[in-house]
């Protein structure tokens, strides 16, 4: 029986591919630029290309399409409802009539803009958490928030907090399963009732929950002051990030892709 | 009247680069008025398949059946058989929520609608049967000591009345006075008619305790009988994933240097016969 399931969006596959492999800075650059790009895209028709990228980036990184596309799952529902929504409510032409509800020419075209255009930024934005690993990627928005300390921004402690959640978040996964689990060997019924019954179902769950949490937020302090922990200034790293030429290669590559597709649809 | 395991495999996460095997081919009975226990190493699927007895997890193939209920019925039946099989985790004391130890013994009777003033009975009896002073039910569970806090939790689990108790390393994170408390009591409700599954690593204590021995070796039953029956295996041959209790190594390095020693895991017992033996 799953109560919850495990493969979520955004985990990292390890694997040793040329995209693995990328500077986390250059992945997270090439990622803002893929995506600046897809918020670009009109014509629906552009989104192949979009799709032809999308299987030549899992080829790259040697990760199997069917997992690219099982990390969009959880936002299947966001991205019907969006297209929905723009289907619906946009005016023009009426194509078609049923009660209060129409649908225009211009309803479908940008319900099927809107909706890929969410379905395609999550599928890029996927590619990033799958072949980094958090800790390479908290390092990468690290050193890319470098500059800004400057002006007082605290890019070490982002960076800390970003590992530290990333790294929990697995950990949580598990603790609540297993909670649940025990709650619901005692009887609990969690799927039945109403929304308020339901609600206050959760409460048995969520209280050792937040036992849990607050309990290893303190073992956890606990051990980085045992360890000296005291903030980003003058802490040297084991693997200190290097920038390669492939890296500065991927990116120019990136963006020239980038600008040539957005100049295609322009162009109509 | 029995909890029936047969052939039962469980694949996690299958389908997915995830995907484990984590039993395969078990098969078990556990009767009401006897002590099973499941010994392996760690990652054996000892874990795995404690849940699959109450229907918290269900068979990828095979079955498991609760007094003939197939773990695979409807919702009610479920409902049932998780009433008939109380499961206490390992480190249960990460399940308390409520505000008293009252309202946390009466979680379960409430889920299941037993009448209040059955509740607050069986509350009383369940906590002198587990040492628990009455003085603490309107405490905060949150405020009881470790070993306290373990025997409200397999408490709050008793409360319901089970018929089979699966217990997931009980007595892991106890000292050895508490562990002997809770294995005497266990002892004591199997002689009342509870079914009662150990899961454990530490084989000494079920060769001890129980009537019969699984134990699992990479989701594969390697052994099923009596603690009799398995130590004379032992003796013979080793079984993956088991090494004998430092007694019994004892035992049997001295009866290779010709000593006549019983097998025998009282440590007392083996002093004894090892004096008459030496003094002439
Ligand atoms: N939720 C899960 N998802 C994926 N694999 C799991 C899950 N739970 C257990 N496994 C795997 O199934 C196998 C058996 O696990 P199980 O927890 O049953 O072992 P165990 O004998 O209880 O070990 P331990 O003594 O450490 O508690 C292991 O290989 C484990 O990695
Ligand atoms: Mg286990």
């Amino acid at each position: 029986m799953k109560f919850l399931n495990h493969l979520t969006l955004g985990q990292y596959v390890p694997a040793n591919s040329p995209v693995h492999r990328l500077d986390p800075r250059c992945k997270i650059l090439s990622v803002i630029a893929l995506l600046a790009g897809i918020f670009l895209m009109e014509h629906p028709v552009a989104f192949l290309a979009w799709g032809g990228l999308l299987l030549l980036l899992s080829r790259f990184s040697r990760i199997s399409f069917r997992v690219v596309l099982q990390g969009a799952r959880p936002v299947v529902l966001l991205v019907v409802f969006t297209a929905a929504i723009h289907l619906f409510l946009t005016k023009g032409t009426v194509l078609w009539e049923w009660g209060i509800l129409s649908v225009t020419r211009e309803g479908v075209t940008m319900a099927l803009r809107m909706g890929l255009r969410l379905f395609f930024l999550v599928l890029f934005a996927g590619f990033l958490t799958l072949t980094t690993s958090p800790m390479e990627l908290s390092d990468g928005l690290e050193s890319l928030f470098h500059p800004f300390e400057r002006f007082g921004f605290p890019a070490h402690e982002m960076a800390m907090m970003m590992t530290i959640a990333l790294r929990f978040i697995p950990t949580l996964f598990d603790e609540t399963d297993r909670i649940l689990r025990a709650q619901i060997a005692r009887g609990a019924d969690l799927e039945h009732g109403g929304l308020f019954r339901r609600m206050k179902a959760f409460i048995p769950v969520l209280v050792p929950l937040f036992v849990i949490v607050f309990q290893r937020a303190e073992d956890l302090a606990l051990a980085m002051e045992a360890r000296c922990y005291r903030g980003g200034s003058g802490r040297t790293r084991m693997n200190p990030l290097a920038w390669k030429k492939t890296d500065t290669f991927a990116i120019a590559a990136v963006i020239g892709i980038v600008v040539f597709f957005v100049l295609l649809d322009l162009r109509g | 009247m029995s909890i029936k395991v047969d052939s039962l495999c469980h694949v996690y996460h299958p389908g997915t680069p995830l995907e484990t095997q984590a039993l395969s081919g078990v098969d078990l009975i556990v009767e009401r008025g006897k002590w099973v226990a499941v010994v392996g190493q760690t990652g054996s699927g000892k874990s795995t398949l404690a849940q699959h007895l109450n229907a918290l997890l269900l068979p990828s193939s095979g079955r498991v059946e609760v007094d003939g209920i197939p773990t695979t019925s409807g919702a009610f039946e479920l409902r049932e058989i998780r009433r008939k099989v109380g499961l206490v985790f390992q480190y249960p004391e990460h399940q308390l929520f409520a505000e008293t130890v009252r309202e946390e013994m009466a979680f379960g009777p409430r889920n299941w609608e037993f009448p209040e003033e059955e509740i607050t009975n069986s509350t009383r009896k369940v906590m002198d049967l587990l040492g628990l002073p009455h003085e603490i039910l309107d405490r905060s569970p949150f405020e009881l000591s470790g070993g306290q806090k373990r025997r409200l939790s397999i408490a709050s689990v008793l409360v319901s009345r089970p018929d089979y108790l699966v217990l997931d390393e009980p007595t892991a994170g106890l000292d050895a006075r508490g562990r002997n408390e809770l294995l005497c009591l266990l002892k004591g409700l199997v002689k009342e008619g509870l079914g009662v599954v150990h899961v454990t690593h530490d084989l000494e204590l079920a060769l001890t305790m129980a009537d019969r021995i699984l134990v699992l070796e990479k989701g594969k039953a390697v052994f099923c009988g009596t603690p009799g029956s398995l130590l004379e295996e032992l003796l013979e041959r080793p079984i993956r994933g088991l090494c004998l209790p430092p007694v019994l190594e004892l035992v049997s390095g001295l009866r290779s240097y010709g000593y006549s020693v019983p097998y025998t895991l009282d440590s007392e017992e083996l002093a004894n016969c090892l004096e008459r033996e030496i003094r002439p």
